[in-house]
Formats: structure tokens, C-alpha cells, sequence
């Protein structure tokens, strides 16, 4: 695509939790939970994702009175083929090992 | 309670993710309001905790992110306004981008800051007066002295001193200190205002003089200091004169039948021609300059040139009227006395004039040893002729030659575009000092003020339109580059003045000529030149226009190139 992304482990991981479920929409916090990886690192991936147009995102409109919307996150489909490209060559270099969940 | 320590925290949160959104950059607001928008969902005081940890990361990282995109974009564009249609839209926008600007800004205070270049600043944009007494190194040498008590200091201070008086106390002091600076307190320097305050000064000065004199009994300087006191009063007595000089060369004037009738000005310069040596004590005043910058790294020119150049000279009305004197006293017109007296008397006088000449530091004791020699080989030739010595004489004509070519020799010197004080390498230095340090501080001023405007305006392309912006956004882009010019020029400009100088307090022993003390001196003073070429001549218009022409040329073909090459760059 032009663009190379460093696939870091946690990409790696965040990159396996999207591809978990691709059709479906994930929250943020729900994928900090579901990788283990901090805010703090989490959001820079997906801003990265984003800017490559491999993440489509959209604002969902709070269930509860008062809370403001939140964002949701999913690959697209040309990105779910590179992923699990990288994943199964990550998975081959044994750079990167399946949470056992996912294995 | 547990519940109210978790709605306090969960006020503390919000308020937390609230700063975070309102200092996220405009251009990804989105991220931190998604971010953001996570908090209320997480249950768990370390969970939301660790959330809000992750977003101050966050946000330092997008903060420095937005200041380095920030760099590549001229001043005063927004993240939110594209260039393109900003320049588009506005008459004109700045160019230039932050990092260049930034740079070129840096640089500029990098060099304004080299000791060199403040030096040159400093004379030309905060030194007013050529009076010691307003210079900040004089105040900083005051407190010194006054918590060492150093007698280098006082002595020093002393030099420096406008004031009779506080230059005679000061001198005194150090005099009781270090008795080695009784060559400091031999004369006073400026006019007295009262008959009242001349009797004390001189009175005082005579006193000093014999101390002196005691100390260096072989030095004809102080014994001419002396004589000087008493030939103001023999000058006050007389009919006015209109020269001191040989304008009657064979015959004395009313002025010097006067002072030839003062046995006691006759003895004491009598003293002072016969004396081995002639010491202004002009190495002195520097081995103390140069003392007072190795241990107290006090070392700024304008006072190393002020007592230096400005040191005292004996008066040359005094010697010359003397000098004439001798040489003519014995002559047909004067009283008849032997040809051998009369050679006495000018070989008195060409002795006297070889020592001035020998030891003398500066070019005026030069000139005036010079025309005192060949007035006395003049007179002694034709003695020596009468008498039948004729090797005598033979060597005599040789030194009035030689004489003759020293003089000429200043006079070329003095004539040559090189040296000349008025429109020499030194005056072009002055004037190139001059025209950069206003041109830098102008530009820095400016370049400064425009920024800060820029910095203070709302991100609008509004912003851009009408004639101040407009103006602020040319001197964003043309002040910095011009102010780094002119820093560089008044760097090289002045760097070869400041090595001169600087080679005076690193050598071990530096040489003291005629010569080097002017060098030394003109590197001191450089940077005053052009102030004393508009008071010592009227101003060349024709100069100055065809300066200005220049100046405006080269700027308008600056403006041009910039025109022609930077949108191309940018857009």
C-alpha cells in the first residue's frame, strides 16, 4: 500500500483482536482489555491504522443519557487480508506467538 | 463513603479527560474525544486511573508531534489552515516555515551573543559618551575595588576619572597601597574651573611631581610635567602669541623671551632635556590593564583605548618654545654668545629629541621629536661646519636626511587611504559596524514583534487581510535572514580588530612601539570611527548617497530573488 507499518508485538496483538471478530465493531477499552496493551500505546497504533485507511471507524451514539459518544473501531477489508498476512508471517519467524485463546 | 470517594474520583477523571481534550492539537481532537469518551465506561479505581496515565502519554506525545509538524509551517498558519488556500485567499501569508525562521533566529542570537559582536553592539547602540564615568565596566571596576581594595583597581579608577579631585584621591589611594603607582598621580588632566581650584591643582601637582621625580630621577617626562606648571603662568603673563612653532625660526618671539627670562622654568627644563630617559609610562598603563583582565576578567576595549590612547603627553608648546630657545638664544639675533655654546645647546636639544623620538609611544611625539631634530641638525651643522668638523657635521647632515624621510614618512602614511583616521580601513570598519549593529537591531526588534503578533492572532485566514498583517508577514520572512546577515557581518567586520586586541593580552610580553600602540588603540576604538568621522568633518552627502543607493539596491534585488524563487519552493 505504499506505507509500511512497523508491526510491533502489540500491533501484532491488536491486529489478532480485530481480526477475532472482523465484521464487528470494537470499543477502545474493550480492546486495551482484550490485548493488554495500555491507552497509552493502544490509541497510537489505531491512529496509525486509521491514517492508512486500514481501520474504519465510526462514532456510536450513547446508550445511556449523559455519556458522551464513543468511538468504534474494525479493519477494512483490504486491511484483514494484510493482516493476517503479517500475522501468519510474524507466526512463522516466531516473532509473535497467539495469545492461547486465539492459538 | 465508598460511594463519594468514587464520585469524587469520578469528578477528578472528568476533569482529568476534560484538560486532556481541551490541550489535545485541533487537527486530531477526534482521538482525544474518543479516548475520552472511554473513561465512564471503566469500572475500577487502578483501571481508570491506569486510562488516564495512558492519556497524559497520549497527549505528550501528540503535543510534540503537533510542535514538530508545527516547525514545517510558516509562522502564523494554523495546523487547520492548508497553505495553499491560505495564500490563495490573502494578499499575503508568511512563507517561511517555523524551523527555518527558528534557525535563522537562533544563529542570529548565537553570534549576537559572541563576546566579539556584543563588544560592537554595545559601542555603537549603548555606550552614549566617550566619558569612562557612564560605562558600566567603570562601575563594575568600582565595586571591585571597593571589595578587594586592590591598589591595581584604584589606580586604574583613577585613570579612568573625569574629576580632579577623585582622580587625584583615587590615585593617592593607591599610591599608600602600592607605592609603584606613583607614576599615575603626576598631573592633572582637565582644565580647572576656578583661579581658586588651578592654585590648589597645581599646588598639589607640584607636590606630586617632586614624589616623581625622586622616584625617577632619570626620566624627563616628569621634570616636563613640572616645568609645565610654571609656563601656564609664564603663557598667562606673556603677550598673546600667534604660534608657538618656528614661524620666526631665527629669532624668538615675546612669548619665549619671557619664559627665557624664568630661571626657574630654564633649570627644571634644563633637568628634563638632559634626563637619560623619556617614559610617558604608556607600558605602564597597559601591564596594568592587562593585570586587572587576567585576575579580575574585567578586559573591555573602550577602556583599554581610553587609557591607553588617552594617556598624558607632555605639552608641546612647553618643549618647542624650549627647544627654540636653545637653538636661537646663542644665534646673531640672539645675545651674541660663542658658537661653542650654541652647539652645546642644539646637540642639548637633538639629544632630547633622539630619546623623544626613541621612547616616545605615540605618533604626535614622533612628529614633534622629528621637527625638534632637524631644526637642531640645522642649527648644529653650520656650527660644526665653522669649526672645522667636519665628520661631525657630515653625520649631522645625514641625520636631518633621515629625519627628513621619517617625516615624510608619517605624512604618506598619514595621507594613504589605509591610514588615514577619517576615511582609512578603520573608519570602514566603523561605519560597517555601524550600519549592521542598527541593521541587527532593527531586524531583531522586528522580526520579534511580528512573531509575537502572529503568535497572538486567531488561527483565520481573516487574519491576513489588510495592510499591517500584510507587513507583518513580509518582515517574518525577510527580518531573520537579514538579521543573521548582519550579525555575520559585524562578526567579520569587527574579528580582525578584536584578534589585534585580543593578541595584546595573550602575548607574554607585547611589543610596545609608536606603531603597536596605535594598532592596539584603533582595535579598541573601532567601532566608534564613524561617529568621529561625522564630528570631525562635515557629512559627504555624495558618500552617504551612494551608500544609501546601495543599500536599497541590494535590498530590492534581495526582495526580487525572493519573489521569484521561494513560492516555488513552498507552493
Amino acid at each position: 500500500m505504499g506505507v509500511r507499518l512497523r508491526v510491533s508485538p502489540q500491533t501484532l496483538n491488536l491486529l489478532a483482536a480485530l481480526l477475532a471478530r472482523p465484521a464487528q465493531w470494537h470499543h477502545g477499552y474493550a480492546l486495551s482489555q482484550v490485548t493488554g496493551i495500555a491507552s497509552g500505546t493502544l490509541y497510537p497504533i489505531l491512529m496509525r491504522l486509521e491514517k492508512l485507511r486500514w481501520l474504519e471507524t465510526r462514532w456510536e451514539q450513547p446508550g445511556k443519557a449523559g455519556r458522551p459518544p464513543r468511538h468504534l473501531y474494525r479493519l477494512t477489508s483490504g486491511a484483514r487480508v494484510w493482516a493476517r498476512e503479517e500475522l501468519a508471517d510474524a507466526r512463522t519467524r516466531k516473532v509473535w506467538k497467539p495469545a492461547a485463546s486465539e492459538a | 463513603m465508598e460511594n463519594a470517594l468514587q464520585q469524587k474520583w469520578n469528578s477528578i477523571a472528568a476533569f482529568g479527560v476534560s484538560t486532556i481534550v481541551r490541550l489535545w492539537p485541533e487537527e486530531t481532537k477526534d482521538w482525544a474525544r474518543a479516548f475520552a469518551a472511554e473513561l465512564p465506561e471503566i469500572e475500577g479505581f487502578s483501571e481508570s486511573v491506569r486510562w488516564l496515565l495512558g492519556g497524559v502519554m497520549l497527549l505528550t506525545r501528540e503535543r510534540f508531534r503537533h510542535f514538530l509538524k508545527s516547525l514545517g509551517r510558516p509562522a502564523g498558519l494554523g495546523a487547520t489552515d492548508p497553505l495553499g488556500a491560505v495564500i490563495k485567499s490573502s494578499r499575503r501569508v508568511p512563507r517561511t516555515p517555523r524551523v527555518v525562521t527558528a534557525m535563522l533566529l537562533g544563529a542570529s542570537l548565537a553570534i549576537l551573543l559572541h563576546p566579539e559582536v556584543r563588544t560592537s553592539v554595545r559601542a555603537v547602540a549603548v555606550r552614549e559618551s566617550w566619558n569612562p564615568e557612564a560605562w558600566s565596566t567603570f562601575h563594575d571596576l568600582q565595586r571591585k575595588a571597593a571589595e578587594t581594595g586592590d591598589a591595581r583597581l584604584l589606580a586604574l579608577l583613577s585613570l579612568l576619572n573625569h574629576n580632579n579631585s577623585d582622580r587625584a584621591r583615587l590615585g593617592s589611594e593607591a599610591i599608600a597601597k602600592d607605592p609603584s603607582f606613583i607614576w599615575l598621580a603626576y598631573r592633572y588632566f582637565y582644565p580647572a574651573d576656578s583661579p581658586d581650584e588651578r592654585t590648589q591643582l597645581h599646588q598639589a601637582a607640584s607636590e606630586r611631581n617632586k614624589s616623581l621625580q625622586e622616584w625617577d630621577p632619570d626620566n624627563a617626562v616628569p621634570r616636563l610635567f613640572a616645568a609645565e606648571l610654571l609656563f601656564e603662568d609664564i603663557v598667562a603673563a606673556s603677550p598673546k602669541v600667534s604660534s608657538f612653532h618656528f614661524l620666526h625660526p631665527h629669532e624668538l618671539n615675546a612669548l619665549e623671551k619671557t619664559a627665557a627670562a624664568n630661571s626657574e622654568w630654564l633649570a627644571t627644563m634644563d633637568g628634563a632635556f638632559r634626563a637619560p630617559q623619556y617614559d610617558t609610562y604608556a607600558s605602564r598603563r597597559l601591564e596594568l590593564v592587562r593585570n586587572i583582565a587576567s585576575q579580575y576578567h574585567i578586559n573591555d576595549p573602550d577602556v583599554t583605548g581610553y587609557v591607553v590612547a588617552g594617556g598624558p603627553l607632555p605639552q608641546f608648546s612647553n618643549v618647542l618654545t624650549y627647544a627654540h630657545i636653545l637653538l636661537y638664544r646663542n644665534s646673531p639675533a640672539g645675545n651674541g654668545a660663542s658658537d661653542a655654546s650654541a652647539a652645546a645647546d642644539a646637540w642639548k636639544v637633538l639629544h632630547f629629541a633622539q630619546r623623544m623620538q626613541l621612547r616616545g609611544r605615540t605618533r604626535i611625539e614622533d612628529i614633534i621629536a622629528i621637527e625638534i631634530a632637524q631644526q637642531a641638525c640645522e642649527r648644529l651643522q653650520p656650527l660644526l661646519e665653522k669649526t672645522g668638523q667636519r665628520d661631525q657635521a657630515a653625520l649631522i647632515n645625514l641625520e636631518l636626511e633621515r629625519s627628513n624621510v621619517a617625516l615624510e614618512r608619517i605624512k604618506s602614511r598619514n595621507q594613504s587611504w589605509s591610514f588615514s583616521p577619517t576615511n582609512g580601513n578603520l573608519a570602514w570598519t566603523g561605519l560597517t559596524i555601524h550600519i549592521a549593529a542598527y541593521a541587527a537591531l532593527a531586524s531583531l526588534a522586528a522580526s520579534l514583534a511580528a512573531l509575537a503578533l502572529f503568535a497572538r492572532t486567531a488561527r483565520s485566514t481573516n487574519k491576513y487581510r489588510g495592510f499591517f498583517p500584510v507587513l507583518c508577514s513580509l518582515v517574518v520572512d525577510i527580518a531573520p535572514p537579514l538579521l543573521l546577515l548582519t550579525c555575520v557581518v559585524l562578526f567579520v567586520a569587527y574579528h580582525p580588530y578584536a584578534r589585534t586586541y585580543q593578541s595584546y593580552f595573550q602575548a607574554q610580553d607585547p611589543s610596545l612601539t609608536t606603531e603597536s600602540m596605535e594598532e592596539l588603540a584603533a582595535a579598541a576604538v573601532a567601532p566608534y570611527m564613524f561617529p568621529q568621522i561625522l564630528a570631525l568633518q562635515p557629512v559627504d552627502f555624495a558618500y552617504l548617497g551612494w551608500l544609501s543607493l546601495t543599500v536599497a539596491l541590494s535590498m530590492l534585488a534581495v526582495f526580487l530573488m525572493y519573489r521569484m524563487w521561494w513560492p516555488r519552493r513552498t507552493m
